[in-house]
């Protein structure tokens, strides 16, 4: 006997851009505040973000870039852990007006890297440009081999992002799912904060994966549903 | 809604957040008949988006179009330049002019043109024991420019202010004489003109253009370190620049003679006319540091705050501006006054660094030491109470303090079942409201492993 053919999932779900406003703040709100600003061209030109894994530092760097796209600005976001990328990368970048720079850990110690980036900085600072930069450490701590390009990363506020509480963790669990149109009561919300990593990014990439399958199953999320979505993914 | 603009929209439903505003976002688009026009803000942006999209990108403005676009070019630039067709076009005008202070224009233009910061003068430099040599120097050098000492070489470690006092001397020499040529740059915008320069075939300009200041204030000279070409370029310009007594000042982390991987030829000329040196600031220095910093922000700064600030933050002046804007940040986000207590509790991260991860291995072995257990007594089978308590103690501790699931707690001690940190994690709950030894325990673990 054939089994039918799981229906696949059309690329229809709703655009799922990062935004400020979907960030959940909770210990947050003064770094989001200050990221939101400058996105908007407006407060310190230059923020450091650190924080463990799965605080949301991507999120708040791609936001922030969509944020001053939207206003009619250029923006370039750049992970550098992306495998293939060279310090040219940031030739020539101070002709945007923000850069976001994420992963900074992935090229410490670097020193053609830390070199173009801090020739990168210097230039940004000339010009008047907006400068994001995220890792998971602060400046001080960072591998770094430029006593130069870490000063010059201490320069601006640095915020460390913390995570969610429990708490907040599952109001973000239930408003991410009310955006997809899922219904996710309070014994799915718990069985996940029991079974799951409970950091935001962990906890969004699994609402992501909740939701293909509620679309290609067509029906809203239950107990076995997630249990065999878990165990999938173990 | 345009060509380009309909192609982005459907790309960013096609691609991951983080492709799109890396390589399509910084992008800029032009229709010209039935070719799309990309520009790109560098040679690797174009050469990655060419490689891994223009074959999307052109079926969707083929599509959005109705098949009125049949062709992309990529080029280095933005719209508003006017670049042609692809690079290197021989015509191209010059991504980056030299950064040289001309005649045309008011004061402010002339700074800017000159690459200099208006604000860096000699009015707001701090001065104090640790910089007051260099400032002398630097001053004297702004009001003798080409006479007094040529070369001034100012070094000193990161973030002390051998930039501010270039940028000083630059400033002063324009307000004395607006016609005065002032070029400030650092030594690698140096090196990537030369070799733009190189590229397009201008070298005799870029020459010329740096033979013919009045001043040439060159930052980190370090940086020149290995590339001899560079160097071999620069001793030319320092040699024509001395010879026609024009003024030269240059910066480093160290001292000439130590600059490693420097030309001797160079090292020695650094050294010819005044070398002097910035140090790291006394306290009082970094006090009067941070109450400058924080009348430029329009902030009043209780002197015990700017004590506090100065006395833990000791390595450098960067460091210190970077504390203070964080806490100006942080006292408009909240609307509360700078006060000592106001400062010890904004800064708590950048002092404390309490960026302590908290792993379960930690934990574990935190929590054995405290009641005197082995470290393997948290994984064993042992049921005593004696070890069993710690143990729930470290999976309730794990619990709050990683972000790791209960299978996972569970798995870290022994190959537990979840039921049985679920059930750790509710007996500690309810044992920390009733028993006051466990809640004072808890309570200490917590300190512990956190502070």
């Amino acid at each position: 006997m054939t089994r039918p053919t799981p229906q696949l999932h059309l690329a229809i779900e709703l655009e799922r851009e990062p935004t400020l406003a979907e960030y959940l703040p909770g210990p947050n709100a003064e770094a989001v505040a200050a990221i939101t600003r400058l996105a908007r061209g407006d407060g310190e030109p230059f923020v450091f973000l650190c924080g463990a894994p799965g605080t949301g530092k991507t999120h708040l760097l791609q936001a922030a870039c969509l944020e001053a796209n939207a206003r009619r600005a250029l923006a370039h976001y750049l992970p550098l852990s992306t495998p293939g990328l060279a310090p040219s990368l940031l030739d020539d970048l101070e002709r945007l007006d923000l850069i976001a720079i994420d992963d900074i850990d992935a090229v410490a110690a670097d020193r053609d890297w830390e070199s173009a980036l801090f020739g990168l900085f210097n230039r940004l600072r000339e010009r008047g440009r907006r400068l994001l930069a995220a890792a998971r450490q602060p400046p001080e701590r960072l591998a770094l081999g430029l006593a130069d390009l870490r000063s010059r990363l201490q320069w601006g506020p640095c915020y460390r992002l913390l995570g969610l509480s429990d708490r907040d963790c599952e109001r973000l669990l239930a408003t991410s799912a009310t955006h997809r149109g899922l219904v996710l009561g309070p014994a799915l919300v718990r069985y996940i904060m029991h079974y799951h990593a409970r950091d935001p990014g962990s906890l969004l990439e699994l609402i992501g994966r909740i939701d293909a399958a509620s679309l290609r199953e067509q029906r809203q999320p239950t107990i076995p549903m997630l249990r065999r979505l878990l165990r999938e993914h173990a | 809604m345009g060509v380009w603009e309909k192609c982005v929209k459907q790309l960013k439903g096609e691609l991951t957040s983080a492709e799109y505003n890396t390589w399509i976002l910084p992008l800029q688009a032009r229709i010209d008949a039935d070719v799309l026009r990309l520009f790109a803000p560098n040679r690797f942006v174009l050469d990655w988006t060419r490689q891994h999209y223009e074959p999307r990108l052109l079926e969707l403005c083929a599509l959005h179009s109705e098949g009125q676009v049949s062709r992309i070019t990529f080029s280095v630039g933005g719209i508003d330049q006017t670049v042609a067709e692809p690079e290197p076009a021989p015509s191209r005008p010059r991504a980056s002019a030299p950064a040289i202070a001309t005649a045309m224009g008011d004061d402010r233009d002339r700074q800017l043109s000159a690459n200099l910061n208006p604000d860096f003068t000699f009015d707001s430099f701090v001065e104090g024991k640790s910089n007051q040599l260099a400032r002398a120097a630097s001053f004297q050098v702004g009001q003798n420019p080409g006479t007094a000492y040529n070369p001034l070489f100012i070094y000193g470690g990161v973030g002390l202010g051998k930039t501010h006092l270039m940028h000083a001397v630059g400033n002063m020499v324009l307000a004395s004489n607006p016609n005065a040529r002032v070029a400030y740059l650092h030594s690698e915008r140096f090196v990537a003109e030369m070799i733009k320069a190189l590229q397009h075939n201008r070298i005799d300009e870029f020459k010329r253009t740096y033979r013919s200041v009045n001043a040439l204030l060159i930052d980190d000279v370090q940086f020149f370190a290995g590339k001899e070409r560079s160097q071999e370029e620069f001793f030319h310009t320092f040699n024509a620049l001395f010879e026609s007594r024009q003024q030269i000042v240059l910066s480093s982390d160290r001292f000439p003679k130590e600059v490693v991987g420097l030309e001797e030829r160079l090292r020695s000329r650094f050294g010819w006319g005044l070398t002097v040196s910035i140090e790291p600031p006394d306290l009082e220095t970094s006090v009067a540091i941070l109450h400058s910093k924080a009348s430029l922000l329009g902030v009043d700064l209780p002197e015990d705050v700017a004590f506090f600030v100065g006395r833990r933050i000791r390595s450098n002046i960067r460091e210190l501006e970077g504390a203070l804007r964080r806490l100006v940040a942080n006292a408009q986000f909240t609307g509360k006054p700078i006060t000592l207590d106001f400062a010890k509790h904004a800064l708590r991260d950048m002092l404390a660094a309490q960026d302590k991860q908290v792993s379960i291995e930690n934990i574990q072995k935190t929590v054995a030491e405290y009641f005197k257990l082995r470290a393997s007594d948290m994984l064993s089978a042992k049921r005593s109470r004696s070890i069993a308590r710690p143990r729930q103690i470290a999976m309730a501790l794990s619990k709050d303090l990683t972000k790791h699931s209960l299978p996972e707690i569970g798995n870290a001690f022994g190959g537990r079942d979840h039921t049985t940190v679920l059930h750790a994690t509710r007996k500690i709950k309810s044992l920390r409201e009733s028993d006051a030894g466990v809640e004072e325990d808890y309570r200490n673990l917590l300190r512990i492993l956190t502070s």
